[in-house]
């Protein structure tokens, strides 16, 4: 007799390795981006795993895949909220979405071929000797 | 680091089709080795007072390979306390200079001269006539070995100006020397070398800490070093020992070294009775972070920031009024520790000063200095458009250390001679070969360890046939380090080693930073000698023997001491300013002639007389007393058909 704790983690183990198997694109950001999931994931995975390698519940997980695969979205959203990733305290270090994803400070070059020195693999942004010392991102690298 | 993977280059084609020779006497030892499945089953925290010793015969610790025939090789093992990729050099996004002449005539013996006169003529000039030599072969070296160097047109390698380099002798204007990868040409150094070196079977020992060199009759016959993972010391017979630890920037306040950074190598030779040298010149740059160490580039004063102290004064008006934020590093920063002196610091202990960017438009700033916003958000906390950025002058390069002669060699001086120490050499920033001599130029570190770490793999080929035998080991050597170790991990004093190291961080940032008198100095001997007699009182906290990184920071803090005293003191006694060792009280070169003016009718100063010499300092490490003795400078190249030497000048550019 399965207790309502235990069936629950049991649903949340599958929904996990649903989002996993069915959703990779996505839950590999999220792997990135929770690190408590990620666990969550690993652990299900290596269980997951630990059980194909036995031979069991090969065919169960299979059809848990399928049935549960209506119930991603749903589930996911439900899920979402806790787990998302606590703003520090300061809010200082976190960056909107669309800023982490763009380097729009140095775009990359056409064919990474700098246009006035014709450099190819240079380094990207304003030449970094223009002042003297070797520059990067305001940062002083080598005088 | 990089210097160590540079001597496991291929130096030839031919494969070797053979395994390389085992160890010797490593297959009885394997059970006490950590097992390939991680720890030992029984490795546990245990209160014994010493764990198991290990020793391990290797022949020969450098691996190479014969340029000319199919050889075995040599049995190497890279004992190193980060795993090879982690090392410092990987921070190291300059370029490296090389005269291939890419982008414009040019010759090696240009640079050599460019070299020299960095070096305020202190350096050696047959090591620098042999890096500068082998510079452009290296570099085509490097990029045979897949290192992706940017690129011209016509797909030869991009050379850019940069790090004083000059064309003719000084007279043909800008040299563009410096060739990169992207804006990451140490990270990219280091994974190239790294992987050439996992074609050989070499071994290695990641994350084991190296406490001393095994010394017997002046002769280095390896290494003692602890396992951090498990506690086991395991002593590394061999016959060759490479040392290429790095700097010891960890030594002042601010650095930009890494926390790794603490002068282990250096250390080690001092324990060992053998000198260091030139260790009071090190490379400051102005405007560093504070506490995060990062450097704020001078374009940022170029494009119209400027310093300015508690009182809200633009107080670089009164040191240069005509140059102002844009006078020469040495006078900002000078400046700057002036003021935090004089009491016109900022923030709650006034040790250091703002550079303001607010007050320019800030497209102006996102156009001319992209990423500064960012850089300063990351590293200093603040909106670079609404607050000024706290910053002081920082240590970024160490240009002495261990020294060697042009061969990578290590050296000591007796009786007015060289002698080389048998067994050991020594490149990289942890190497004084010395090629940077009183100031280092920009660019010529990465080359520095790449053509000394090649040099020291040669001379290891030259006089080392794969295959000999160890000369025998006292069963008790390495019993000192023991003890030592030992003391600490049950040290039960009344300081915390953080403390200490803070202590020794303050002071030397006050006392042997940029600016240096007489009075300051000699007060910061003092109280170096103060914080190193403090040392008895350490306290430790962990006693167990897995990943005790309580004991590791108190072993590295011995380290940095040594290295502080020594810089402090050698400071104190050179009496001149020379390169980046600058003094008020003594602001001129002092060399034999005066080279401002004619040298005829000019008598010539005796050796003690002038300082035009290396100093080679020695420590008591019980006492921590510092003993200074000097070396001359090699002012003849090696070939001077080939390359003639430059006679000393009075440096301006």
């Amino acid at each position: 007799m399965m207790t309502r704790a235990s069936s629950f983690s049991i649903v949340k183990t599958f929904l996990s390795c649903v989002i996993f198997c069915c959703d990779n694109g996505k839950a590999h950001n999220r792997l990135v981006q929770h690190p408590r999931r990620m666990s969550l994931l690993h652990v299900c995975c290596t269980t997951v795993r630990g059980f194909v390698k036995k031979g069991l519940f090969l065919e169960s997980t299979y059809t848990a895949c399928h049935r549960t695969a209506g119930y991603a979205s749903g589930g996911v959203a439900k899920d979402k909220e806790p787990l998302k990733k606590a703003k520090t305290p300061q809010g200082r270090f976190d960056m909107d979405e669309t800023e982490s994803k763009s380097k729009d400070v140095f775009e990359r070059f056409p064919d990474d071929v700098n246009p006035e020195t014709k450099e190819k693999g240079g380094p990207r942004g304003p030449e970094p000797t223009r002042y003297g010392d070797w520059e990067k991102k305001g940062r002083c690298i080598d005088f | 680091m990089a210097a160590v993977c540079a001597a496991f280059r291929v130096l030839g084609r031919n494969i070797v089709s053979s395994k390389a020779l085992p160890a010797v006497c490593q297959a009885s030892n394997r059970k006490l080795h950590f097992s390939i499945y991680g720890k030992k089953g029984d490795a546990k925290v245990s209160d014994d007072r010493l764990v198991a010793l290990c020793d391990h015969c290797v022949v020969g610790i450098c691996l190479l390979r014969s340029p000319l025939s199919i050889q075995p090789v040599f049995n190497t093992a890279c004992v190193t306390k980060l795993f090879p990729t982690r090392s410092h050099t990987v921070a190291a996004q300059g370029g490296i200079n090389a005269a291939l002449g890419n982008m414009e005539e040019d010759d090696w013996r240009w640079h050599f001269y460019d070299t020299v006169k960095g070096s305020d003529w202190l350096g050696d000039q047959d090591a620098i006539h042999y890096m500068t030599e082998q510079a452009p072969a290296a570099v085509v070296e490097l990029e045979n070995f897949g290192m992706p160097f940017s690129r011209t047109e016509e797909g030869r390698i991009y050379q850019r100006a940069f790090g004083g380099q000059s064309l003719k002798f000084g007279k043909g204007g800008q040299a563009h020397r410096c060739c990169c990868v992207a804006d990451r040409t140490g990270h990219s150094l280091l994974h190239t070398l790294y992987g050439q070196s996992l074609r050989y079977d070499t071994s290695y020992f990641v994350e084991y800490f190296a406490l001393d060199l095994l010394m017997e009759d002046g002769e280095c016959k390896g290494v003692i070093a602890l396992c951090m993972e498990d506690g086991s010391i395991h002593r590394f017979r061999s016959k060759n020992t490479v040392i290429a630890t790095g700097g010891y920037g960890r030594t002042f306040f601010s650095c930009t070294s890494a926390h790794t950074s603490t002068g282990d190598g250096n250390a080690m030779v001092t324990r060992a009775g053998l000198p260091c040298q030139d260790l009071e010149f090190v490379q400051f740059h102005p405007t560093g972070i504070y506490g995060a160490g990062c450097l704020i580039t001078e374009g940022c004063r170029g494009e119209g920031g400027i310093l300015i102290n508690s009182e809200g004064e633009r107080f670089m008006e009164r040191y240069a009024p005509n140059a102002k934020d844009l006078a020469s590093r040495d006078v900002v920063s000078r400046s700057m520790t002036i003021e935090i002196r004089e009491g016109r610091g900022v923030g709650p202990d006034k040790d250091h000063v703002y550079l303001q960017l607010h007050h320019l438009p800030p497209q102006q700033l996102a156009t001319r200095l992209p990423g500064i916003s960012e850089t300063a958000m990351i590293f200093a906390g603040v909106d670079v458009t609404k607050e000024p950025i706290p910053v002081l002058p920082t240590v970024h390069y160490n240009m002495g250390g261990i020294p060697t002669n042009y061969k990578g060699q290590a050296i000591t001086h007796e009786n007015g001679e060289d002698m080389v120490v048998p067994g050991l050499y020594a490149c990289g920033e942890a190497g004084c070969a010395s090629v940077h001599g009183a100031n280092r130029l920009g660019a010529n570190s990465l080359l520095d360890l790449v053509v000394f770490g090649r040099a020291c793999a040669l001379t290891i080929a030259e006089t080392n046939t794969p295959g000999e035998k160890l000369s025998p080991l006292k069963p008790n050597a390495g019993e000192a380090s023991v003890g030592n170790l030992d003391k600490i991990r049950f040290a039960n004093g009344s300081t915390r080693t953080s403390e200490i190291r803070l202590n020794m961080q303050k002071t030397m940032q006050n006392h042997a930073a940029v600016f240096r008198t007489g009075d300051v100095l000699k007060e910061g001997c003092e109280k170096m000698d103060s914080v190193y007699k403090s040392m008895d009182d350490i306290k430790t906290f962990d006693r167990g023997i897995v990943w005790n990184t309580d004991l590791v920071e108190t072993l590295e803090l011995q380290n940095l001491m040594l290295n502080a005293v020594q810089t402090i003191v050698s400071a104190e006694a050179r009496k001149e300013s020379r390169g980046a060792h600058a003094r008020e009280d003594f602001k001129d070169r002092v060399d034999e002639y005066d080279y401002s003016k004619p040298l005829q009718g000019q008598v010539k100063k005796p050796f003690e007389q002038h300082w035009r010499k290396h100093t080679m300092s020695y420590v008591d490490p019980k006492t921590g007393k510092v003993t200074l003795e000097y070396r001359r400078v090699i002012d003849s190249s090696l070939n001077a058909d080939d390359c003639a030497a430059i006679p000393p000048a009075i440096r301006s550019y």
